[in-house]
């Protein structure tokens, strides 16, 4: 029976070549953990230091005769800045890479539900009012304010989503309203702040990776490896979401609980990093759209390799943001922002002519 | 004629909040073997019962099949036995059809043998006659294939109950011929297919029975030729219609006008 067998062999070829697209994109993953690994060492010999990059590494794996002055810069100030350039990377593309297939909507981000206003709004009231929550060193104040009003703000959302059963897009339109009251009420806040207080928040709400330390960069990737193996045990659900709500629920999904539970993962990633580092944008929607691109939207594939995008991304930022301005670092937020800029725009022109 | 397997609804009770769809609607029963067309006007709530035969609105009363008591069941054990296929059609992405497949597979119910269940999802889209788009993005497809593709998940699991939400909107009338023909070869292979169609014509000429109902109630049941007749077309459509046989036997209905004079 020819008939047959030609349809066997089709068959067989059809999954060949779906077992060598899916290799190709574990080796595109490895690629990008590599090139992540590589910007990392980038990142740890550049700086603003007259410190040379062959001085930092072997002040990193301590060989030789190292000064401790050098030691100090290496280890308290490029690798904690360093490592939580990649560790806020992949927080971040982690958490929009959720975000958007919870969403369905490409253009969404970790911050894209006001998350970023609100958490400014506590480090607002620490910085200028110096109000902050019961208990906290005042040296963690603002960051700690701005992880709880991040959260805060996020599980509000969640729960008003569960209260009015209300789908995606009103979740969006909550979002936008939370934003909005929050930058209001930072708007009052800075009205009657001094103007060094003033100054204060601005450097922080730009995001930078100078205030990383070992405690901090510990912290963050506690963070990322309680909720990552929660993601990537989600991926086939995640992938089924993509089809569709109804779908997903007729192939046995609880899609509720699955949405419920990504935006708790994506609130705490986003409330880390925005406690840490301050508000960082674009890597959280740039990374997952560039991790599609190359791996597709098997979630098993795209989530990881968003996190490594994200990581990539990052990192390469942070060595840029030491080198167009000799001796100055700038903010990180700035960075990402002016680069991410011209991506996005590109990503929204890309989808327009689909 | 109730046989080993059945579907068996009765007193449902469907609605989204306050706005009821149907109250205390009883189906006969629907044998295992036979494809059975759920018409009606527009908002009869076609779409909605059928939903709720596959668990994806809140719904009282009674939905069995055989001996198991669906609405008792788990999600992922439901599943297994109901598939279901919905009216609107798969995103755009960039996921892979083959992909999509998988996920109708994985998703929902524990895996078993992985290798294997990606043979099963190339034969059943190849049954489909759709293997050459298995590694095709959605973002690819045009609406048809999509549609077709949608068909293949809601029988990656080979359900004992197939329901179908207007399978054929997006569809060529080649297309709609081979959906609703693989619909009832599915059918008899001793499983039941539920199908909404909109198209009278179509149901008529596929499905073994029909189910007409009309404001969330039952209006009439039986063979095409049983269920469809100008009295029922009248009271259902608001139409005045005849239905006529063609020279080779089919059923057909021809719309002559508006009852109430407002043609």
């Amino acid at each position: 029976m020819p008939e047959e067998t030609a349809a066997a062999y089709a068959r067989d070829r059809t999954l060949d070549a779906y077992r060598r697209l899916t290799r190709r994109r574990a080796a595109l993953a490895a690629a990008l953990a590599l090139a992540a690994f590589g910007a990392l060492l980038l990142d740890i010999g550049s700086g603003a230091s007259s410190v040379t990059a062959p001085d930092a590494f072997r002040a990193l794996v301590g060989w030789g005769e190292v000064s401790r002055s050098l030691e100090v810069i290496v280890w308290q100030v490029r690798l904690p800045a360093a490592l939580m350039a990649l560790l806020v990377g992949a927080a971040l593309a982690l958490a929009g890479a959720e975000m958007q297939t919870v969403l369905g909507n490409p253009l969404a981000e970790p911050f894209t539900l006001g998350v970023s206003a609100a958490a400014a709004l506590g480090a607002a009231l620490a910085i200028v009012l110096g109000i902050s929550a019961f208990g906290v060193p005042a040296e963690f104040a603002v960051p700690a304010n701005a992880f709880l009003f991040a959260l805060g703000s996020l599980l509000l959302l969640l729960l008003l989503s569960r209260v009015s059963g209300a789908g995606p897009d009103t979740l969006v339109l909550f979002g936008i309203a939370l934003g909005f009251a929050a930058q209001s009420l930072l708007a009052l806040v800075q009205f009657v702040a001094t103007a060094d207080s003033l100054q204060q928040l601005v450097f922080w709400s730009m995001g930078s990776l100078s205030r990383a330390s070992m405690t901090t960069v510990g912290l963050l990737a506690a963070a990322l490896a309680l909720v990552a193996p929660f993601s990537f045990a989600a991926s086939w659900r995640l992938t089924a979401l993509r089809l569709g709500d109804e779908r997903a629920r007729s192939f046995g999904v609880d899609v509720a609980r699955l949405r419920f539970a990504a935006l708790a993962r994506v609130s705490l990633l986003a409330a880390c990093a925005v406690a840490f580092v301050g508000v960082v944008g674009f890597v959280g929607l740039v990374g997952p759209h560039v991790a599609r691109m190359l791996v597709g939207e098997d979630h098993r594939y795209l989530l990881p390799a968003s996190a490594l995008c994200g990581a990539l991304a990052m990192s390469l930022a942070s060595v840029l943001s030491k080198m167009v301005v000799p001796g100055v670092i700038l903010p990180i937020g700035l960075v990402t922002a002016l680069v991410g800029l011209p991506v996005f725009v590109a990503l929204i022109l890309r989808r327009g002519r689909r | 004629m109730t046989e080993a397997g059945a579907l068996l609804v009765s007193g449902l009770a469907v609605g989204y909040g306050r706005r009821m769809v149907a109250r205390d609607l009883t189906l006969p029963p629907l044998a295992p073997g036979e494809v059975t067309a759920l018409v009606g006007p527009n908002a009869a709530g076609k779409s909605t019962i059928l939903k709720a035969l596959a668990g994806l609105v809140p719904a009282e009363g009674s939905i069995r099949l055989g001996d198991v008591d669906l609405r008792a069941l788990s999600r992922g054990k439901r599943a297994e036995l109901v598939g279901f296929m919905p009216q609107t059609l798969p995103s755009s992405s960039d996921l892979t059809v083959l992909e999509g497949m998988m996920a109708a597979l994985r998703a929902g119910a524990a895996p078993a043998g992985h290798g294997a269940l990606e043979e099963r999802a190339v034969a059943a889209l190849d049954s489909l006659e759709v293997g050459p788009l298995a590694l095709k993005t959605f973002a690819e497809l045009s609406g048809g294939q999509r549609q077709i593709a949608s068909l293949a998940q809601a029988v990656a699991r080979r359900p004992r109950l197939l329901l179908l939400d207007e399978p054929t909107s997006a569809l060529d009338l080649a297309r709609q011929h081979q959906v609703m023909a693989l619909a009832r070869a599915y059918a008899r292979e001793g499983r039941i297919v539920v199908a909404v169609l909109h198209d009278l014509a179509l149901a008529a000429s596929w499905a073994d029975r029909m189910v007409v109902l009309s404001e969330g109630r039952l209006h009439a049941f039986g063979r095409p030729d049983e269920a469809l007749t100008p009295g029922t077309l009248a009271t259902v459509y608001g139409v005045e219609a005849r239905v006529e046989r063609c020279s080779r036997g089919r059923l057909q209905v021809i719309v002559d006008g508006l009852i109430g004079g407002a043609a």
